[in-house]
C-alpha cells in the first residue's frame, strides 16, 4: 500500500500550491507532484476592454514582473496595429526588459536562494533566511538588495511609477528619456557590475560546496525553449524561437513566436489548476520543456556582451560531452550570467545616442483583428495573444506564462529530489528534506502570483499521508 | 512636524485587495505634505526608504476583520520563513534595522476589511467604508504622536 507525503502551501486568500510525494509499497518515492490551485479568470476579465488599456491592466497581474507583462502586451498591440515601432522606442523597451530581469534575478538569487547556499540546507531554519544571511555576510545581503533597487529604479525612471506603469503602449512608449536620468542610471553601473561579480564568485563557491548534492537537483534531459536573435545570440525582447533537445541538438529554429500555438499545447491534470504546456510534436508529457535562464543561456550561440560571453563559455563546459547543461541547479548560475549581461547591456544602451531620441511612438489604428506579443520575462518566454474587434475591443485573450511552461519540469525536479533525499521508511519529513524540495522548486523561481493570479503569502503545510489516508507526519511553517 | 510615509499596497485588479492603494490615494488628497508609495506588494528595497521617516503607515486589505484595525508593529522576522515573494512590514523594519541601523520612530499596519477578491476594479460596500474611514484614523494617530 503506497503512502503520500504532501507539502501544501496555503494562501492568505485564494489559490494555493502544495507538493505531494507518493511512496510505493517499499516506501520508496514513486512520484511527486507540484500542485498549483489556480484562480483562472484573468483572461475573461480583460474581454470588453480596449487594446490600449491592456498593457496597464496586464501589468497589474503580478507584483514581481509587471514590466514583462507591460512589454509583451504592448508588443501584441504593435502586432494588431501592424506597426514597426521607432528605433528609440525599441531601445527604451529593451532597457526596461533588462531592468526587469535584473531586479527579478537579484531577488531570486540574493534574497530567496542565497540563504540555502551560504548557510546550508541543514542549518537552523529559524535563521536560514535573509536575516541569517545578514548575520553571516552583511555586505553581500546589502549588495543584493541594492542591485534589485537599481533595476527597480530604471523601471521607475522610465515609467514614472515603479509598478503597473502604462508607459509602454501599442506603437512604442509614451515618454522619451531625459539626459539627466540617463546619466543617473549610468552612475549605478560600476556598483552593479561589482555586485554581479560578487554573485558570480559566490555561485562558483556554491558549486564546489554542493558538488555532491547538485547531481540530484533536477538533473534530467528535457527540451529547452527560448528566443534567440537573428544570428543566434541571447535574446530578451524580440527574435525567433529556438528549441534544443537535452543532447544539445537544435530540433527547431527560427520559429515565428506569433504562431506559438502551433508548436505548444497545454495539457491539464485533475490534481492541478496550473496547465502543463508541452511541445506538440513530442506530445504530452514527453514534450516537457524548460524555459528561463537555463534554457536561454544553453540555446544561444553567443552573448553579445564580453564579460557575460566569457561566463557563458564557462557555463557550457558544465555540460561535459552532452553539449547542453541539463541540471536545474544551474538555473542559478545562468541567472547570474544574465544579471551580468543585463548590467553590461544596460550600459551599452544608455551610451547609445539613439536612446535619447524623441521619436518614440508610431500611431496607427486597428489593422489586424488578432495579435501576439512575445518577450523573455525573467522566468522565461511569455506570450500575450489578443483577438479584437474593429474598434480595438478585446474579444478574447490568452496569456502563456513562464512558470506554467516549467510546470512539467518542476514536477520532475521535485520527484528526483524526493527520491534521493526522502527515506520513506522513517515516515518523517525533516527540515533539511523539506528545504531541499523547496530549493528544487526555487531553481525555477516560480512566480505563483503570476501563474495563479493569486494573492498573498503561501506558508507551507507538509503532510505525510499513507495510501489509506492516514497522516503519518505533518509539518507547518 | 513629523515626516510621514504612507505605503498603500495590494492588487488593484482583485476587488477589495485594492483597499490599501485606494486608502493611500484618499489620504493623499487630504495630506499632500506626506509622502506616498503605491505598490502591488511589499518589496525588499523599501528598507532603504522607511528609515528616513518618523512615522510609516502600511495600509493593506485584511480578510478576517469587520472594522478597520490599527496595529503598532515592531521588527520581526517570524512571518517570512517560507521565503516566497511575500515580505511582511515587520520584516522590512527588521531588515532596515539590521542593514542600515535605521527605523521609523513608529510604524503601523492599518488593516481594511476585505472580502471580495474576484477580478474586479470595484470595492465591496464594507471595504469602501473602510477606505473612507482610513484618513481619519491616520490623522488621529499623527495627532497622538
Amino acid at each position: 500500500m503506497s503512502k503520500t507525503i504532501t507539502l501544501a502551501p496555503v494562501t492568505r486568500i485564494e489559490g494555493h500550491a502544495k507538493i505531494t510525494i507518493q511512496l510505493d509499497d517499499n516506501n520508496d518515492v514513486l512520484d511527486a507532484r507540484f500542485h498549483v490551485n489556480e484562480f483562472r479568470g484573468f483572461e475573461k476579465f480583460t474581454e470588453g476592454r480596449l487594446l490600449w488599456e491592456m498593457p496597464g491592466i496586464t501589468s497589474r497581474i503580478c507584483g514581481i514582473c509587471p514590466a514583462s507583462h507591460l512589454l509583451t502586451s504592448a508588443k501584441a498591440g504593435d502586432d494588431i496595429l501592424a506597426v514597426e515601432i521607432p528605433e528609440t522606442a525599441e531601445k527604451l523597451r529593451r532597457l526596461l526588459t533588462l531592468a526587469q530581469w535584473l531586479q527579478s534575478h537579484a531577488l531570486s538569487f540574493f534574497h530567496l536562494s542565497a540563504p540555502d547556499f551560504l548557510l546550508g540546507f541543514d542549518s537552523n531554519p529559524a535563521t536560514r533566511n535573509v536575516f541569517g544571511l545578514i548575520a553571516a555576510d552583511k555586505e553581500f545581503a546589502k549588495r543584493g538588495i541594492r542591485l534589485r533597487k537599481f533595476g527597480q529604479e530604471i523601471i521607475e525612471i522610465l515609467g514614472s511609477r515603479r509598478i503597473h506603469t502604462p508607459w509602454t503602449v501599442p506603437g512604442g512608449v509614451r515618454e522619451p528619456l531625459e539626459p539627466a536620468k540617463k546619466d543617473y542610471m549610468l552612475g549605478w553601473i560600476p556598483e552593479a557590475k561589482e555586485t554581479v561579480g560578487l554573485a558570480l564568485d559566490a555561485i562558483k563557491k556554491i558549486h564546489k560546496k554542493f558538488a555532491k548534492e547538485i547531481p540530484e537537483f533536477g538533473n534530467f534531459r528535457s527540451l529547452l525553449v527560448g528566443l534567440v536573435s537573428k544570428d543566434g545570440g541571447l535574446e530578451y525582447y524580440d527574435g525567433t524561437l529556438r528549441i534544443m533537445d537535452g543532447n544539445g541538438n537544435t530540433i527547431a529554429d527560427k520559429l515565428d513566436p506569433r504562431k506559438y500555438f502551433e508548436y505548444f499545447g497545454e495539457a491539464v491534470e485533475p490534481w492541478s489548476y496550473l496547465k502543463f504546456p508541452y511541445y506538440k510534436p513530442f506530445d504530452y508529457p514527453k514534450g516537457m520543456y524548460r524555459v528561463g535562464p537555463l534554457a536561454r543561456v544553453n540555446i544561444c550561440d553567443y552573448i553579445e556582451t564580453p564579460l557575460a560571453e566569457e561566463e557563458r563559455k564557462i557555463f557550457k563546459k558544465l555540460s561535459g560531452n552532452v553539449g547542453v547543461v541539463n541540471n536545474s541547479f544551474y538555473y542559478h548560475y545562468a541567472r547570474c550570467i544574465e544579471m551580468l549581461f543585463a548590467v553590461e547591456k544596460i550600459e551599452m544602451l544608455l551610451n547609445d545616442p539613439a536612446i535619447l531620441g524623441t521619436n518614440i511612438r508610431s500611431q496607427a489604428s486597428i489593422n489586424r483583428l488578432e495579435g501576439v506579443g512575445c518577450t523573455e520575462a525573467p522566468r522565461g518566454v511569455l506570450f500575450h495573444h489578443y483577438h479584437v474587434n474593429k474598434d480595438g475591443v478585446i474579444q478574447k485573450a490568452n496569456l502563456v506564462i513562464a512558470t506554467a511552461q516549467n510546470n512539467i519540469a518542476m514536477n520532475r525536479t521535485v520527484r528526483q529530489i524526493a527520491a534521493y533525499f526522502i527515506d520513506g521508511k522513517k515516515g518523517k519529513i525533516t527540515e533539511g528534506i523539506l528545504n531541499r524540495v523547496e530549493a528544487g522548486i526555487r531553481c525555477y523561481d516560480p512566480c505563483l502570483s503570476c501563474s495563479t493570479h493569486a494573492l498573498g503569502q503561501m506558508p507551507l503545510h507538509v503532510e505525510l499521508v499513507s495510501a489509506g489516508g492516514e497522516v503519518l507526519d505533518e509539518v507547518r511553517r | 512636524m513629523s515626516k510621514v510615509l504612507v505605503i498603500g499596497y495590494g492588487n488593484t485588479l482583485r476587488g477589495d485587495d485594492a483597499a490599501g492603494v485606494k486608502a493611500a490615494e484618499l489620504i493623499a488628497q487630504r495630506h499632500p505634505e506626506f509622502e506616498y508609495i503605491y505598490l502591488h506588494q511589499l518589496v525588499p528595497e523599501l528598507i532603504e526608504k522607511i528609515g528616513d521617516y518618523d512615522i510609516v503607515f502600511f495600509i493593506d486589505a485584511q480578510k478576517d476583520i469587520t472594522q478597520p484595525s490599527v496595529r503598532l508593529i515592531a521588527p520581526s522576522i517570524e512571518a517570512d520563513q517560507p521565503r516566497t515573494h511575500f515580505i511582511s512590514p515587520e520584516s522590512l523594519l527588521a531588515l532596515s534595522q539590521q542593514l542600515y541601523q535605521r527605523m521609523p520612530s513608529n510604524a503601523y499596519v492599518i488593516g481594511i476589511p476585505a472580502s471580495e477578491f474576484k477580478f474586479s476594479e470595484e470595492l465591496s460596500a464594507q471595504t469602501t467604508q473602510g477606505v473612507t474611514d482610513c484618513p481619519a484614523m491616520v490623522e488621529q494617530i499623527i495627532l497622538n504622536h
